[in-house]
């Protein structure tokens, strides 16, 4: 064997390895995500996103999907003040509410959804929802109501 | 009554033949610091209870862990897991660090923060579940405040009354119980 086949064969065995350790980073990543929702969600929301039983935190469970398929849905969901005003970066956040996304309503998605990635997050927590948060949610649970029936 | 008149002239003569004005002074002087120091002394202190270190709040029976990665004693204040709490332990009134004493409801929502544990030196995600009810404990209350945010960050302030999301609001006691590892402190 040649001195370039023996690198060529060193490479691909390094491709291969650094392959079959990708889904060990992945899950890493999704535990340090569902561990900072923990710290910084979960005392109001609750670990299965029940929230409060009351309206004051409401029920994320099979519902919070539906906020990215209605217009104006996608930039609610980050411009709520728990999450835009959280001590965290735009990176984790955004980590954090795809995590969140896919944990507690992954069928209420729609199909086109796109991720968060930190450009948007960081762009959208710029405007935090305050006074008008509760009307802005009333509003946009309507057109959900209205959504369902069509999908 | 002469007897008596006579007693208190020769009393009141006595002392103001053998004392002086500025005695007086320095006399009340001591007195007024001397009394004001003993309650500073760490003899009065361990006597008195409180949240100083290893007191027991009097009535309440020491508890310590037979579990060595969960040492300490969850009646007193220092206990690891109670570095965020402010509010009357649980475990000195019915039930335990992480559980409600019979008759409260455990709130939904809470605050939550992480400690140190001493045994293994890792920080552990820590749930200050409060405990609704009928009264108010009133025994062993513990403030320790490390982690705790202003009201206006009021996910990780202690001041909150949690009871808000349970059906009935008065506070009666509080738990801490561990949600998990932290990968961060």
């Amino acid at each position: 064997m040649s001195t370039r086949q023996k690198n060529n064969l060193a490479k691909r065995a390094l491709c291969l390895t650094l392959l079959c350790l990708l889904p060990l980073f992945c899950r890493a990543n999704d535990a340090h995500t569902k561990m900072q929702y923990t710290l910084y969600c979960s005392g109001c929301h609750t670990a299965d996103g029940r929230g409060s039983g009351d309206e004051r935190i409401p029920d994320m469970r099979n519902f919070v999907g539906y906020f990215a398929a209605v217009e104006g849905g996608r930039e609610f969901l980050i411009q709520v003040p728990g999450v835009s005003t959280a001590p965290l970066k735009s990176r984790d956040l955004a980590d954090i509410v795809n995590w969140m996304l896919r944990t507690f309503s992954a069928d209420q998605l729609p199909d086109d959804f796109i991720k968060f990635d930190e450009q948007e997050v960081e762009r959208l927590r710029h405007y935090v929802l305050r006074s008008e948060l509760g009307d802005k949610r009333k509003q946009l649970v309507s057109q959900i109501e209205e959504y369902k029936k069509h999908n | 009554m002469k007897w008596f008149d006579k007693f208190f002239e020769n009393k009141t003569r006595n002392i103001a033949r053998t004392s002086s004005r500025r005695s007086f002074l320095a006399n009340v002087g001591k007195a007024v610091v001397g009394v004001s120091v003993i309650p500073a002394l760490p003899v009065a202190k361990a006597a008195g209870g409180g949240s100083s270190a290893g007191a027991h709040y009097p009535g309440v029976s020491p508890q310590p862990s037979d579990d060595s990665a969960d040492p300490g004693d969850p009646t007193t204040c220092e206990y690891w897991r109670y570095c965020g709490i402010d509010g009357f332990l649980c475990s000195c009134c019915g039930g335990s660090q992480s559980a409600c004493p019979p008759g409260t409801e455990m709130s939904p929502i809470t605050w939550i923060g992480t400690c140190l544990n001493p045994a293994d030196n890792k920080h552990y995600i820590i749930s200050y579940n409060d405990c609704c009810g009928k009264a108010a404990c009133g025994r062993c209350f513990c403030n320790r405040n490390e982690d705790d945010t202003p009201m206006y960050r009021a996910f990780t302030n202690n001041d909150t009354n949690w009871c808000v999301g349970a059906s009935s609001e008065t506070y009666v006691c509080s738990t801490a119980v561990i949600l998990g590892t932290s990968m961060e402190s």
